[in-house]
């Protein structure tokens, strides 16, 4: 399924207030990972260290550290288990591919269906419902940049995202933007055209635009 | 491995996890941003500052008064006889600037919890979404420390007629050249110029810190800021965009190396790069 533009399989299970997904490898064995919206939340990870193997871990205590450029947090464990084992060096690439890209292997020692794990069907309404108060949105790409630009005036909104779009953003990059009144979504394409610079995606939510540019020139 | 000059201000992992239930013990998390950070979960029992609203004045730009600061501190139950241990994200650069207004407010014990948020969840990794509640305190600030501050008319008199002062800019090395105003995610904290302050030396806060978040070795830290001519006989001033960076390394030189004269100059770059006809020095 696909919500707010973010892919969610049907095929795993969810944590969705923690953007946690789990997939059965084998008897009691899963796999656990982190859901697309989370990345779009807190920004491309720096430093993912989970704990180590042969760890038991209780569920809700941490089976990883998750860093990014402004956030720092722990992948909760969806319900108690063992660690065993642990995927290496996946910070370049785990939001290309989020749910190929698990990040630790556990052994359950519950029922994981017994610890509010919802199958895909079942979580699409409550995902749908945090993605919009949480205005998050995905793209068909992953950003290289993002801001949120909440300004008064339209103009000060398009000078907040030049000043970044040219100072910041490399040729080839894409520049994430949230924004909202009284900025509209003809105004971002218009800033887009007159720059000569391209807008791959737009999606409106509520109040709330989501901008994806990108630099040409 | 030499002690730090002043370990009664920094706490490790077991000390805290030692202390969750003492009465005596409050556990603060100071953030940037709380909904990324405390409200995802936090330490068993810790309160949240959150730095824009509690440490900062609403109106003019300054930090809490002493008012604000007994109402905040009542509110989260902390006692004048309360051991304070402040810890936060962003390698605590946060945390440091709550211990600085804490020194300010001449509150008897506060501490850092070595390595914050991120070594807490590596090493620990319990958290928990509980706010918790304390009972309201009757909190009174008895003395204002003004010796670990310095506002820019003071900071000018000491440049102009003291030869033994060191001024440390904390930033990145693009804002010390002038090659940026500020990092972009940080839209409200411009300036009209990029560069530094004359006689400033860059020595980026984040060197003082190792990759899991932890201070360096005092034998590191000296060879750091020694190489640079900040030791222990000058007079330093440290800076950097708004003053909580500075404050890090503020703690770093005044609690870990027990360097005496030590000051904050928290208007920073956000002060000195909006005056006009003041001299700044640009790189690039």
């Amino acid at each position: 399924m696909n919500i707010e533009g973010c892919e969610i399989p049907d095929d795993l299970y969810y944590d969705v207030e923690n953007d946690i997904w789990v997939r059965g490898v084998g008897e009691n064995l899963y796999q656990v990972g982190l859901t697309l919206p989370f990345f779009y939340r807190v920004g491309r990870p720096t430093r993912i260290k989970p704990r180590p193997v042969g760890s038991s871990i209780k569920k809700g205590s941490s089976l990883a550290t998750v860093e990014t450029p402004n956030y720092v947090g722990a992948l909760y464990s969806p319900f108690n288990c063992e660690i065993t084992s642990i995927n290496e060096n996946i910070v370049e690439n785990i939001v290309k591919n989020p749910y190929k890209t698990w990040v630790v292997q556990l052994r359950a020692v519950e029922n994981p269906l017994d610890s509010g794990l919802l199958a895909g069907e079942e979580a699409k309404a409550i995902y749908e419902e945090k993605l919009r108060t949480g205005k998050v949105a995905c793209f068909k790409t992953f950003p290289e940049h993002k801001i949120i630009v909440l300004a008064e005036t339209c103009e000060k909104i398009l000078t907040i995202v030049g000043d970044y779009f040219f100072k910041h953003v490399k040729k080839g990059e894409s520049l994430y933007v949230v924004t909202q009144d009284p900025a509209t979504e003809v105004d971002m394409i218009k800033w887009a055209k007159d720059m000569k610079q391209e807008v791959l995606e737009i999606r409106r939510q509520d109040n709330i635009i989501h901008v994806l540019y990108r630099k040409v020139t | 491995m030499t002690q730090y000059a002043h370990p009664e201000a920094i706490v490790d992992i077991e000390w805290v996890k030692n202390n969750l239930n003492n009465p005596k013990v409050r556990i603060v998390e100071v953030d940037y941003d709380p909904k990324l950070a405390y409200e995802q979960g936090h330490i068993s029992g810790a309160v949240l500052v959150d730095w824009r609203k509690d440490m900062n004045d609403p109106v003019q730009r300054d930090i809490i008064g002493p008012e604000a600061f007994e109402k905040l501190m009542s509110r989260l139950g902390i006692a004048n006889d309360t051991t304070v241990v402040l810890y936060g994200d962003y390698n605590n650069w946060f945390a440091a600037f709550a211990f600085w207004v804490f020194k300010l407010y001449d509150h008897d014990d506060v501490k850092i919890l070595n390595g914050g948020r991120k070594k807490w969840i590596d090493d620990v990794g319990e958290l928990t979404k509980e706010v918790p509640n304390y009972p309201q305190t009757q909190y009174k600030v008895k003395r204002i420390n003004l010796e670990d501050r310095v506002f820019l008319q003071d900071l000018l008199k000491l440049k102009a007629a003291n030869p033994n002062l060191v001024l440390v800019d904390v930033r990145s090395p693009a804002e010390f050249k002038g090659e940026i105003t500020a990092p972009p995610e940080y839209a409200n904290e411009q300036t009209q110029r990029a560069g530094h302050i004359p006689g400033a030396v860059n020595i980026p806060w984040a060197q003082a810190v190792n990759d899991d978040g932890t201070f360096k070795s005092v034998e590191e830290l000296k060879k750091l800021y020694g190489e640079k001519g900040v030791t222990s006989d000058k007079d330093i001033v440290t800076y950097c965009r708004i003053g909580e960076r500075a404050s890090h390394t503020w703690f770093v030189l005044k609690y870990l190396l027990g360097y005496k004269n030590v000051k904050v100059y928290d208007g920073s770059w956000t002060e000195y790069g909006n005056l006009i006809r003041f001299p700044i020095v640009k790189e690039v």
